[in-house]
């Protein structure tokens, strides 16, 4: 008897297991704004995935990994999405895709959350905190955030592209996540 | 200096309109034709971005030739001109008018189909007529290329008329555009 009663003790006093959450691809996006020669350009990125883990009563276990397939980039101009996959710009022969993985959630009132985590894109890795609302309705969540971002940070625009002149170098990403329980 | 125009020549503002206009009409066309052959790079993105400014300026020239002309009339075309000379000297006119208002709507429309909005000089961001669509961008810039080149065949046909009227015809009409009437 000792060893189940252990286990046991052991199991309860590990923290709440977050919950787990599949992401529907249909009513998700990813989108991102820009400035062309001083006009707002929108894109957004097709493909990619998330792993979610999270449970608002414990939101120290939750855990998200996010990975953006970079050739499904959308602009609306086939010329300028070949661009963005080419080497001066993310170089997707290289580095294919960009990954956020979560280090850690802070609940920040109501349905508010600072996301922190290591964002990844080409060959570097840069700590961003997401500002998201991530709201729970039964067995369907909603996380909504954006994040300002500089590119050259990461290095997208190499060479005469690192000046903001034609591209600027603020980048505003858009992100809206909506999922359904696993369980 | 006398602003309006009369039956017997240009005042100040229809001058300036004109010239304004011709003098954008060269730049315009020296940019289009080798901004199309750069590789994509911040100078084509800032050449682009001066075409579509200069563009947007003809066009609100134009609209305001078209009104002043409307408030004050344009001289009469000289006596002594045949039928045929008369028609095709308005025919040219009229040509020249359509054409420089459907080159700057179908630039200004293409930016919208290619999804790369246009401003004026960086000053303010014109709205897109129409969205992302690679297919009527196809179409739009086919219309620009060939109205393009109609309004060249116009503008030639205009030079020569001009010339003839003067070295020939030997009357006033080139005259009384070189220079706006004093009183």
């Amino acid at each position: 008897m000792r060893l189940p009663v252990a286990l046991l003790v052991l199991l309860t006093a590990l923290p709440a297991a977050a919950r787990d959450w599949r992401m529907i691809d249909d009513e998700s996006s990813l989108a991102f704004t820009f400035k062309q020669m001083g006009s707002p350009v929108t894109g957004r990125f097709e493909t990619f995935t998330a792993a979610i883990s999270f449970d608002p009563a414990a939101p120290d276990a939750a855990s998200v990994e996010a990975v953006i397939e970079i050739a499904s980039v959308d602009t609306g101009n086939a010329e300028r999405d070949a661009g963005i996959g080419g080497p001066d710009w993310f170089d997707a022969a290289t580095y294919p895709t960009a990954r956020f993985v979560s280090t850690g959630f802070t609940a920040t009132g109501g349905d508010s959350y600072d996301v922190a985590g290591e964002l990844t894109i080409r060959d570097v890795t840069d700590a961003v905190v997401l500002p998201m609302t991530i709201a729970v309705d039964g067995d369907r969540a909603v996380a909504t955030g954006t994040l300002e971002l500089d590119r050259t940070t990461f290095g997208v625009g190499q060479g005469d592209w690192a000046s903001a002149t034609a591209v600027g170098h603020e980048v505003l990403l858009e992100i809206e996540v909506v999922a359904t329980a696993e369980d | 200096m006398r602003l309006t125009n009369s039956p017997d020549g240009y005042g100040f503002v229809h001058w300036a309109l004109h010239w304004i206009t011709a003098a954008l009409i060269f730049w315009l066309f020296w940019l289009g034709l080798t901004m199309v052959e750069l590789p994509i790079s911040p100078q084509m993105f800032q050449d682009y971005a001066l075409h579509k400014s200069l563009g947007l300026t003809v066009l609100v020239l134009v609209l305001a030739r078209l009104a002043w002309r409307r408030l004050t009339g344009v001289p009469a075309l000289p006596d002594g001109m045949g039928r045929l000379e008369s028609l095709v000297a308005t025919a040219v006119h009229h040509g020249i008018y359509v054409l420089l208002l459907v080159i700057p709507l179908s630039g200004w429309l293409y930016s919208g189909a290619t999804a790369s909005p246009a401003n004026w000089f960086g000053f303010f961001t014109v709205p897109d007529l129409i969205g992302a669509n690679e297919a009527v961008a196809k179409v739009l810039r086919a219309v620009h290329d060939i109205a393009g080149k109609l309004l060249m065949l116009c503008l030639a046909l205009h030079v020569l008329g001009a010339l003839k009227h003067h070295f020939i015809s030997r009357d006033a009409v080139l005259k009384r555009m070189l220079l706006p009437r004093r009183s």
